[in-house]
């Protein structure tokens, strides 16, 4: 290591100790080590047995389903995802996001719409008709606009209380 | 039994709010635990924040019941025979979000009659606390967040409270309420002895990035120097500020759902939340 980059390394580690003392320091670097054995001992991709990746049914197939065993949650997804597709409903990313902190849904990667709509449509393919007839109501009332107009709204019922 | 916290500082415009949102949000979404938020601001900006302005808004409007329910259940107004009637806990709590994996995240609203109660307190502190003794078993945390007065709810806060939190912004006057919060607390445990209350600690919120700033420099000094006088802990990690805090609030969601937010700022918080929970024992 050159004498330029060893000084700008003893530099960051002593703001870091600075800031969060010696022995959190200490037990991070050991925390930092410990996870890169675990990670070195572990197989690598390469060494792995291929195994045939286990495929999530398509919206479709689950529909299709769906429509023999239960007609109302059929009609109620169905439609539901062509206008989710068409942007009628949920038309942000942020929507949809918003949408899951509703329902339950605690994880939803992606930064698209299109990333997000099959992990959003398996778990409602999983709530009870009743529950979801109700949270799909819900759906139609979100909006970017709705939000950006939240505190007016909430001004005027504020004022009206006067 | 769930760990009860509040969010107490004297001054306002600290971050109260924000703090006790996001504590609860991260506690649910990241430790996957049962939380319970109680707005016990007249102001209601942490029912606000977490329903978001328009599903406040909502709730208001179809009669939901709030945190002021509680305090007056047992004041004898708006029933024709003026008879107290009794209050139905379980509606006084709005299921903000339930996860499949039993976490959760409930809220208590409050609403702006709440302020009422501070004209005719008499005995009121202790109605909190024993709302809370009878849902807590369902909670793992739950958390106040309190206005900046020394009142009738400060003190059913710390009726309620195991622990105190003290959000602070490194600025001018930053330490002015201290001798309050200090002289408030030792108050309350005289009056109540038996009563078993702990600041956990002091954060610097809200805190300019960038470096050294003079003032913040001086400021936070200023509440070294005192938290050490009341033997205050003040937390490592700062949360420096992020405009991301002001659109996760307005769309009701947590810093880490916050559209646009950066991952160093929803990285900071998390530090933080590290160093934060362990020390209320979760």
């Amino acid at each position: 290591m050159r004498n330029s980059a060893k000084s700008s390394l003893h530099k960051e580690i002593s703001l870091l100790v600075r800031r969060f003392g010696l022995r959190q320091v200490r037990t991070a670097v050991a925390n930092i080590s410990a996870e890169d054995k675990a990670k070195n001992d572990r197989p690598t991709r390469t060494n792995l047995p291929k195994v045939p990746k286990a495929s999530r049914p398509t919206i479709s197939n689950l529909l299709q389903a769906l429509h023999s065993t239960d007609p109302e949650k059929h009609y109620l997804l169905s439609e539901f995802f062509i206008r989710l597709k068409d942007r009628e409903v949920l038309p942000e990313s942020q929507d949809i996001r918003f949408f899951a902190q509703i329902i339950g849904l605690k994880e939803i990667r992606g930064k698209s719409r299109k990333d997000m709509i099959p992990t959003l449509m398996h778990f409602l393919f999983q709530l009870p008709t009743d529950i979801l007839r109700f949270e799909l109501r819900r759906a139609a009332s979100i909006s970017q606009q709705q939000r950006q107009e939240g505190f007016s709204v909430l001004t005027d019922k504020l004022l009206s209380h006067r | 039994m769930a760990v009860c916290v509040a969010m107490i500082n004297m001054k306002g415009g600290v971050g109260k709010t924000t703090l006790a949102t996001q504590i609860a949000w991260h506690a649910t979404r990241q430790l996957d635990k049962k939380v319970l938020l109680i707005d016990l601001d007249p102001q209601a900006n942490a029912s606000q924040s977490v329903m978001s302005p328009q599903g406040y808004v909502r709730y208001l409007d179809k009669g939901g019941l709030t945190v002021a329910d509680i305090f007056e259940q047992f004041t004898p107004t708006g029933t024709a025979s003026g008879s107290p009637r009794k209050l139905d806990l379980m509606k006084v709590i709005h299921r903000r979000v339930d996860y499949r994996d039993g976490s959760l995240l409930h809220i208590v609203p409050s609403r702006l009659e709440l302020s009422w109660t501070l004209r005719n307190p008499t005995g009121k502190e202790t109605l909190l606390p024993r709302f809370i003794a009878k849902i807590e078993s369902n909670y793992d945390l739950i958390v106040i967040d309190c206005s900046p007065t020394d009142s009738i709810l400060t003190d059913a806060a710390y009726h309620a409270s195991r622990y105190i939190l003290v959000p602070i912004r490194a600025e001018f006057l930053a330490s002015i309420g201290f001798p309050l919060l200090d002289r408030s607390i030792k108050a309350f445990q005289m009056r109540h002895e038996d009563s078993v209350i702990e600041v956990c600690g002091l954060v610097f919120n809200d805190y300019m990035r960038g470096g050294a700033k003079r003032e913040n420099d001086l400021a936070r000094k200023d509440v070294e120097k005192k938290a050490a006088q009341y033997g205050w802990y003040i937390f490592k990690n700062d949360i420096p500020h992020s405009d991301s805090y002001y659109r996760s609030a307005r769309d009701g969601m947590p810093i880490d759902g916050t559209k646009g937010a950066h991952e160093k700022v929803k990285n900071e918080f998390a530090v933080f939340a590290a160093e934060f929970f362990p020390r209320i024992g979760l």
